[in-house]
Parts: C-alpha cells; structure tokens; sequence
C-alpha cells in the first residue's frame, strides 16, 4: 500500500500515451517499499511526465500534473495515505490549473474537485480487478463503494460532492490496482472512467486534471463516473464483468444534453445575428469611443479638403462664366457682322424704308449707262441695298447692252424698269430729283423717272457668295 | 446529433427573425461569439477525446461568454477598449486553433 498505488492507477488513466509509461511508474512503485516507492514513483512519474510531453502538449501537461502529483505524493508519503492523496490532489489541481494556463484549469479545478475525492477509480478498479496486474493490493474499495460509483455511472449526470468523497474509504480500498498497461480493453476502460467530462477548451486542462486525478485516481474515477455515465454509461456494465467494456457514444435525452443543444443553438442564433448586423449596418454605433474620434477627424480633414476643393472650382466657374460671356458677346458681334456684310454684298435679302423707282422708257433710249447713273446717284444718296428689275445689285454688278435691250449681270431687264432701293427715303428721293439726275434723264430721253417713297421696301433677289481665289486677309 | 442540429436551427432561427441588436450590446456580441465558439470546439475535442461532461462544457460555456464580455467591458472603461478586445480575441483564435488540431487529428489521424 503506497501512496503511489493511488498515484498509479491514476497516472495509468491518464490519456493513451501515457498510460503505458504510467503503469510502468505504477509497477515500478509498486515494486519497492513504500518510501521507495515514492521515490521511484516519482521518478518514473518525471519519466512519464517527460515522456508523455513528447508527444502532444496536452499529454505533457498531463505529465507535469502527474509529475507534481507524484511530487506531492511523495511529500505526503510519510503521512497519513489519505492526507497525502489529498494533498496530492490539491497540489495536482494547482499544478493542473497552473500549467492549465488557458482555461485548463477550469476544468482541472473541477477534475481535481472530483479526484480530491474519494476513489472515483474505484469502479474502474473495480471493474478492472478481474485483471490483476500482478499488484499486491488488488485494494479494490469495498464491494460497497465499488456499487456506489457504479451508481454514480447509472446517474449520468450526477455530481457528486465533497462529502460523498470523503465518506469514501480511502483505507485499503483507496488504493486502487494500476491498469494492466497492455490490455486495450482496460486502457479503453480506464479512458472511458476517466472520462471526467469537461470540454476540452480546457481540453489541456481536463487532460492534466486527469493527471491531477493521479494524485488521488480515486477523483477520476469520480469524474469519470460522471462522464463515462454520458458516454460509457452503458460500458458501465464492465464494473460488472469488466469485459467488453465498450465505449458508447449515445446521447441521452438527458437535461444536460438538452441544456448543451440550447447553450449551441444560442450560439449558432448569435453568430447569425452578429453576421448579419455587421453585415448590414455600418457599425458606428456599435463602434468605440476612440475609433469614432478617429473617424471624426478623418472626416473632418476630408471635409477640409473638400471645401478647398470647392472654391477653387466655384473660382475657375466664374472665370469661365465670364469668359464665356465675352465670346457669345463677340458672337454676337460677328453675327451682326456677318448680316450687315451680307446685305451690302447682296447675300442677304433685305428689308427696310426705301424708294421704288420706276423709270418707263417707251423709246427705248436709255442706255445701260443710264441705269447705272441711277445705281451711282442711289449709292451716293445712302441707299443700303439695291435691286434693279430682279437682279441684286452687288460689288461686281454690270450694266451691259444686250439685244434686247439693257442686261444687269447678264440678266435683262426690260422697260419699265422697276429699282428698289433701301435707304432713307426722303433723301433718296431728292437725289433722284436733282437737276441733271435721273429723273431728268428719264425725261430727256422720252420716258418718266417716278419715285415712290415707302415705309417698307423688301428686297428679295440674291447674289450669289463668291469666295476669293487672290485675294486673302492680310492678318 | 443534438448539438450540429441545434447549432443549424440557431443559424436558422437567427437568419428568419433577423432581430436587431440592441445598442449596449453591439460591442459585445462578437467576442461573446467568438467566445462560445471557443466552448464548442472544445466541446467537440472532449466528445472526440472522449472525456466530454455536460456539466463543464455548460459551465465553461457560459463563463467563457460573460468573462470574454467582461473583459471587453472593463478594457472599456478602462480606455485600452480595442487592445483588450483584440487580445481576447487572440487568445480565443489561440484555443479554437489548438481544438481544431486536436479535433483534426482525431478525425483524419494527421
């Protein structure tokens, strides 16, 4: 009966890796006396714990557990068994939480909470008793406790207390025999004992509380009470003829499974929500104090920028603005341009006071000199526009003799001759009078010059335009 | 199984009702999600381990979500808001990382 024995079996329950390592301490401390099985023990339990760490982090915290357990137990070897798996558990469960570090030692707490007590191995050894492992104490607790954690099994969920684990016999029966380390069927069991629940976020933690479990075995197996009664509830059975203890993953209808199923979909509802409020808004109110200062001023520089940005385009519209009112201005100028040159070139019909002369010729004495005469005296009394018969007098008009009689640009015209002219009236009409004019000629030569004063002269005949082939602008 | 079902019928629930959250809550909501997405995949590496207990995974369940919030709330307070959010934040990617492994090597063996 060492102290280690307790230690052992649950080193042994430890995860898979560690099981074999574990039972070797085990057997090895089982081995000598009790204080060098301590020693031993704890040797071993470095090995293991080193050995152990090789393989996954998990498992080397697990070693560390164990190793402080071991470390634990050793110190208290020279107590009493019970104060010194005790002890062990608690220093397991400090050591578990420590090293837990993330949130492991949640869980170890509760691992170490559930081996700080009484042998919760015990139904594993129980169970496990069918197969000595060549340990002189085949200390399996009382046939009575043995039922009662087989009990606890049957009640999947239940916790046991303090109390409950302290009512424990820790005497003979505390010490539970290791694990045969090559038997599956045990390792699988001892697992499934060891269960412990928990989840695994202190997945570590459950790990090294299991090696807390070490410091007392029995704790695990308290836990793995409750947790086998999840999954190996019904592997239980293997307390009862430890064969064929298989795991089985069959949820039950339990409260807690409901609990779990709830505890996800609450999850699963936020998740949507957050997904889809992040998605659709744009968070600000959502944000904190210093990113909205942030943005504050990231806006505000921005609206900075902007505003500069707007007096220099309002600027460059008013210079624009105005520029473009010069050009339509000059636009202007030039259309008006265009028209006057258009109606001196005769390009343009053209309207306006003015007179109408009609000079009757029935002898056909005048000659094309006369009209022209009568174009230069209406030229020379400010006539704007002049249209002789239906011909538009321009720059390049002619008076030629024609056999039919006078032709204007080729054209002939034929008596009476009908001029119009737009200008000031009275003025033209006195230049046609004037002694020596036109109306004088007319008469001389037999015929009558009548000037005919209108408001509204419209003169519609058009010349056609002639670009330049020599001449160009000089600028 | 209960759980994969429940967490379609908690996405599903979530999308039809499309509820809106509420202000004082904006801050929080993500690090709690992230928090009891924390949980779960521990939850899932202990069913794989075989070491799962209802009783814990509620318990650590809903202390990872309020001890997340408070950690932001406090930061809050306490004026280091962002960098506290985003070490919560870290550590919590730190763990699912870890239980994604492990889960990863239960299932593929690799």
């Amino acid at each position: 009966m060492s102290p280690l024995g307790v230690a052992g079996p649950g080193a042994t329950a430890a995860p898979e890796s560690t099981t074999s390592t574990a039972a070797q301490a085990t057997e090895s401390a089982s081995a000598g006396s009790a204080g060098g099985v301590v020693e031993s023990g704890v040797g071993s339990g470095v090995e293991v714990g080193g050995e152990s760490g090789g393989e996954s982090g998990g498992e080397s915290a697990v070693g560390r557990a164990e190793e402080s357990g071991f470390e634990s137990a050793a110190e208290s070897a020279g107590g009493v068994v019970e104060s010194g798996v005790r002890s062990a558990a608690g220093s397991a469960v400090e050591s578990g939480g420590e090293s837990g570090g993330e949130s492991g030692g949640e869980s170890a707490v509760g691992r170490a909470g559930e081996s700080g007590g009484g042998p919760a191995f015990e139904p594993d050894g129980a169970s496990l008793g069918e197969s000595p492992v060549g340990l002189a104490e085949e200390s399996l607790p009382g046939p009575a406790t043995a039922r009662g954690a087989q009990a606890e099994w049957e009640d999947e969920d239940e916790w046991e207390d303090e109390a409950e684990w302290e009512g424990r016999e820790f005497g003979g029966g505390g010490l539970l025999p290791p694990v045969a380390a090559h038997d599956a069927d045990l390792r699988s069991a001892a697992l499934s004992a060891r269960g412990g629940g928990g989840d695994a976020s202190d997945g570590r933690g459950v790990e090294e509380a299991d090696g807390a479990g070490d410091g007392a075995g029995d704790g695990a197996g308290d836990g793995a009470g409750d947790g086998a009664g999840e999954g190996a509830g019904d592997g239980a059975g293997a307390g009862e003829s430890g064969a064929g203890r298989r795991r089985v993953l069959r949820w039950s209808r339990s409260p807690a499974a409901i609990l779990v199923g709830v505890l996800i979909g609450l999850l699963g509802f936020g998740l949507a929500v957050q997904v889809r409020s992040n998605t659709s808004t744009s968070g600000l109110p959502a944000a904190r104090q210093e990113d909205l200062v942030r943005i504050l001023d990231d806006l505000s520089s921005r609206e900075d920028r902007l505003r500069r940005q707007i007096a220099e385009l309002e600027a460059a519209r008013a210079r624009l603005s105005s520029a473009g009112d010069t050009s339509s201005t000059a636009l202007q100028e030039a259309r008006k341009r265009s028209e006057a040159l258009g109606i001196l070139a005769g390009t343009v019909t053209a309207q306006g006071p003015g007179v109408v002369l009609t000079i009757t010729d029935p002898d056909h004495r005048l000659a094309a000199e006369d009209l022209l005469d009568t174009v230069e005296e209406l030229r020379a009394a400010g006539a704007e526009a002049i249209q002789v018969g239906g011909v538009r007098i321009g720059l390049d008009s002619s008076f030629t003799a024609a056999d039919t009689g006078i032709a204007v640009d080729g054209v002939a015209v034929t008596v009476p001759y009908t001029i119009l002219a737009i200008g000031d009236p009275p003025t033209l009409a006195t230049a046609m009078g004037i002694p020596g004019g036109v109306a004088d000629t007319a008469k001389r030569a037999g015929g009558e010059a009548r000037t005919e004063q209108r408001q509204q002269v419209v003169i519609r005949a058009l010349r056609p335009v002639k670009t330049p082939h020599y001449s160009r602008p000089t600028n | 199984m209960i759980p994969a079902l429940a967490l379609v019928a908690g996405v599903a629930l979530g999308l039809v009702f499309e509820p809106v959250v509420p202000l004082w809550l904006q801050p929080y909501l993500p690090i709690a999600v992230v928090a009891a997405l924390d949980a779960m995949f521990g939850g899932i590496r202990a069913r794989l381990d075989g070491i799962f207990d209802a009783k814990v995974f509620v318990v650590s369940f809903v202390s990872n979500v309020l001890v997340a919030a408070l950690i932001v709330f406090l930061g809050d307070k306490l004026g280091v808001g962002a960098q506290l959010s985003t070490g919560v934040v870290v550590v919590l990617g730190i763990r699912i990382f870890g239980n994604a492994a492990a889960i990863r090597r239960h299932l593929f063996r690799a």
